[in-house]
């Protein structure tokens, strides 16, 4: 039979081994989207289609 | 950096419902959901109004807020999109919102919901720009074509407008200007706060 002492020695070192595991996993960081991304919603995107846009809600919505 | 926005001209609208009809054909919406949906105030008695609603795409939007998967996001010019392969159906945004923008097709049997379904201001999803998978899941992208969401290009009487928000709210003050009256810019405050 094993020695009570080894036995509480090999509890421990697989507690802290096991522990030690859980470090630095994030496993849930809320309010951040998890999609997929979006080339379309970066601010490059929005620039390079803003002016456009622009003329034509003037073109669009304004009273002939 | 422009910031889109919808606007509805209480004044003008005639409750025809060609916002609705082009939001419908042009994504091939399902039977079943109304992404835009035209409200009719205080019926058939003086001082009768209609709005059309949809999706107002929040500056701090409370869908985004209480979604469980976070598949929520905003584009750099403030268009409120979403993941649909994210999305479990769960209907805290459609409590959350307070246009009731938020839809669920119907799958099966007990009422069941799919994944929830919204106005995407034209503008597609999270998926390749133009490509089959974005048509199915979320409809046309009009505004990286440079458009603007039809259910506005083609409000007959221009009651519908959209688009960076310092433009369409310079068109609506010099319509105010004009014909006299208070503006109403229905849902502004509860869309955009502060930030109008």
């Amino acid at each position: 039979m094993m020695p009570k002492k080894i036995a509480l020695s090999a509890i421990a070192a697989l507690s802290l081994g096991l522990l030690a595991g859980c470090g630095d996993v994030t496993l849930y960081e809320p309010g951040v989207y998890k999609g997929s991304g979006d080339e379309t919603a970066s601010e490059e995107a929005a620039e390079r289609r803003a002016d456009a846009l622009r003329d034509r809600a003037q073109a669009a919505h304004t009273d002939r | 950096m422009a910031r889109m926005k919808f606007l509805c001209d209480a004044e003008r609208c005639i409750e025809c419902q060609a916002c609705v009809t082009a939001c419908k054909n042009e994504h091939e919406v399902p039977w079943g959901v109304n992404r835009r949906r035209v409200i009719v105030m205080n019926d058939g008695r003086p001082g009768e109004k209609s709005i059309s609603v949809a999706c107002m795409h929040c500056t701090d939007a409370p869908c985004a807020a209480v979604c469980p998967v976070d598949c929520f996001y905003t584009t750099a010019d403030g268009i409120v999109l979403h993941d649909k392969d994210l999305c479990i159906g769960c209907g805290y945004c459609f409590y959350a919102c307070p246009f009731g923008a938020p839809q669920y097709p119907q799958q099966t049997a007990f009422g069941v919901r799919g994944k929830m379904d919204k106005c995407t201001f034209c503008a597609g999803g999270p998926e390749p720009v133009h490509s089959q998978e974005e048509l199915t899941k979320y409809g046309t992208n009009r505004v990286e074509e440079g458009k603007l969401p039809l259910c506005a290009e083609m409000c007959a009487t221009k009651a519908l407008i959209a688009g960076d928000g310092n433009v369409i709210a310079d068109i609506y003050r010099k319509r105010v200007m004009t014909r006299g009256g208070r503006p109403q810019t229905w849902g502004w405050q509860a869309a955009y706060g502060d930030d109008i």
